[in-house]
């Protein structure tokens, strides 16, 4: 059984999730109606937009919001990777031919790509959004597309994304140990802890960093691409051990 | 398909739950596994079919070693007591999920599939609304589905309704008698194991005891004989060195086909012992007890 094909399967069973499906929906128009209430505050009615009430409800909505759409973003990825010891289907799964070592990186990239689109369902519509509304002020575009150039290199992307690589495997680590159970979260929150402590300190030591700005982000590169192939190790071990 | 097992050994926290040394499961033809609870017979079943991988040595199937080249469990379907399916989904969705995940996934197939064991009605629905015989039934569809060259069944008719039960054993029949499948079954219903297997496999404490042939055993058509009077019965049987076991509760099991059995019927008469009762005991009974 190849990789491909569990990711394949692995989509098809995500994708008949419905409470997920459902959730996912209404936080998504929620935050559409509210970015758009937000971008026209100033035509709405005057009675609305000085009432002290309106104003109180509005922001508890918006940091409620917020909220939530954090904890689906972060909890999500914690379903996807639990889901099979949850139902305890993985003696089934292994029983029809899968490998242990294409489940890991079937789940690696599975979970990569839905909590990606899962960002890209409830934050596209309302960043367009924005994007339009601070078009209409070309100076206010300029100033945050600038502020944003200036800001931004090759170098931070890409630590970005192999950050986020770490983490999710990160991810998989603590629920293959903990078997899916709830407490792998605050697993995952203690293993993170223990890497940033080790990433600076190592970051302090390594002599790279003061060179240049390439120097500190290879060295970033290096730590996290080391830290990635052995918390994948790691699971993989895990894995190979235990009894389904 | 054949199996062969070299030094297989599974321990469970420094005890050892399963220690075979060496164990050949021919291809084709029907082989139960039996042994008492805790015997090691689903570890062996769970160690077949990579649900336990942390075993030492070596278990081949086809000549394909099963740990690192687990495609060959394309072909092996199996229902273990404990199993389970997303209970958040239809049965339809099951269905489509675990074959697809070894395949395509034949809809019409499993359509006539379900209807023979009775769930076609229910597969629209969440699992998690489906009693325990009903998710058996789901189970053993999903081994079923992808007509299996080896199938390995533990405790198959436990929670099973009786229609289904005889469904299935005449199903299970069907596929044995053409040929084309290996079959590997545990029961703890001795009638169940002697109704399909030429061969069993005794297990216990993990280790293998004891392979008997049905076919020859069962022709030896071994008695347990209670008798007004076992002991004076069993004095006979030595006097004519006729071949006898005294079982525990002081029965006598032997042979009826031995061609002296009706001169010690007539010693009984002689010496007025009146035969209480003539019992089957099953050659795997014997073995068992």
């Amino acid at each position: 059984m190849t990789i491909q094909r569990i990711v394949e399967m692995e989509f098809f069973k995500f994708f008949h999730e419905k409470v997920y499906m459902l959730v996912f929906g209404i936080i998504a128009v929620l935050n559409i109606i509210f970015t758009l209430v937000l971008a026209n505050a100033q035509s709405l009615p005057a009675e609305l937009y000085g009432n002290k009430t309106f104003g109180s409800f509005m922001i508890i909505s918006i940091m409620l919001l917020i909220a939530a759409n954090f904890i689906l973003l972060y909890w999500y990825p914690f379903h996807v990777l639990s889901v099979d010891y949850n139902n305890d289907v993985l003696a089934l799964m292994m029983a029809s031919g899968i490998k242990r070592k294409h489940l890991f990186y079937a789940k690696l990239i599975v979970t990569i790509c839905l909590s990606m689109l899962a960002a890209v369902v409830l934050l596209l519509v309302p960043g367009t959004l924005l994007v339009i509304e601070l078009n209409k002020n070309i100076e206010m575009l300029q100033l945050v597309f600038s502020s944003f150039m200036n800001n931004f290199s090759w170098y931070y992307l890409i630590d970005l994304i192999l950050a986020y690589i770490t983490t999710v495997t990160l991810m998989l680590l603590a629920c293959t140990w903990m078997r899916g159970a709830k407490k792998a979260i605050l697993v995952f929150i203690g293993l993170t802890w223990g890497y940033r402590i080790i990433t600076s300190f190592a970051l302090l030591v390594i002599p790279t960093i003061d060179v240049n700005e390439m120097g500190h982000y290879l060295a970033i590169y290096g730590i996290q691409i080391i830290a990635m192939i052995l918390f994948g190790y790691i699971t993989q071990r895990i894995m190979a051990k235990q009894n389904l | 398909m054949q199996i062969e097992i070299n030094n297989l050994v599974v321990t469970y926290k420094n005890n050892v739950a399963l220690d075979l040394k060496n164990l050949t499961i021919p291809n084709g033809g029907a082989y139960g596994i039996v042994g008492h609870n805790g015997a090691g017979k689903t570890t062996l079943f769970k160690s077949l079919t990579n649900i336990i991988t942390n075993y030492s040595g070596e278990i081949q199937i086809d000549g394909q070693n099963v740990r690192d080249n687990p495609a060959i469990l394309n072909r092996v379907g199996i229902v273990l007591d404990g199993m389970s399916v997303y209970m958040n989904q239809t049965g339809w969705f099951n269905l489509a999920y675990f074959s697809g995940l070894r395949g395509e996934f034949n809809r019409e197939q499993a359509r006539t599939l379900a209807a023979e064991i009775g769930i076609e009605a229910v597969l629209n629905q969440k699992v998690k609304t489906y009693s325990y015989g009903m998710k058996k039934k789901l189970i053993l569809l999903i081994a079923l589905l992808h007509q299996p060259e080896l199938l390995i069944l533990d405790e198959p008719f436990r929670g099973l309704d009786l229609d289904t039960v005889q469904w299935f054993k005449t199903y299970l029949q069907k596929l044995i008698s053409e040929g084309s499948m290996t079959l590997l079954i545990s029961s703890h219903v001795q009638s169940d194991i002697e109704m399909f297997c030429k061969s069993v496999f005794v297990i216990d404490h993990g280790q293998l005891r004891e392979t008997i042939d049905l076919a020859t055993e069962s022709d030896k058509k071994l008695r347990v004989v209670d008798t007004t009077d076992n002991v004076k019965v069993q004095a006979i049987l030595t006097e004519m060195a006729y071949e006898h076991e005294v079982l525990a509760d002081a029965r006598i099991q032997l042979s009826i086909k031995d061609p002296k059995w009706r001169e010690v019927q007539m010693k009984l008469i002689d010496a007025e012992i009146e035969i209480n009762e003539i019992g089957v005991l099953s050659a795997l009974d014997n073995k068992l007890n």
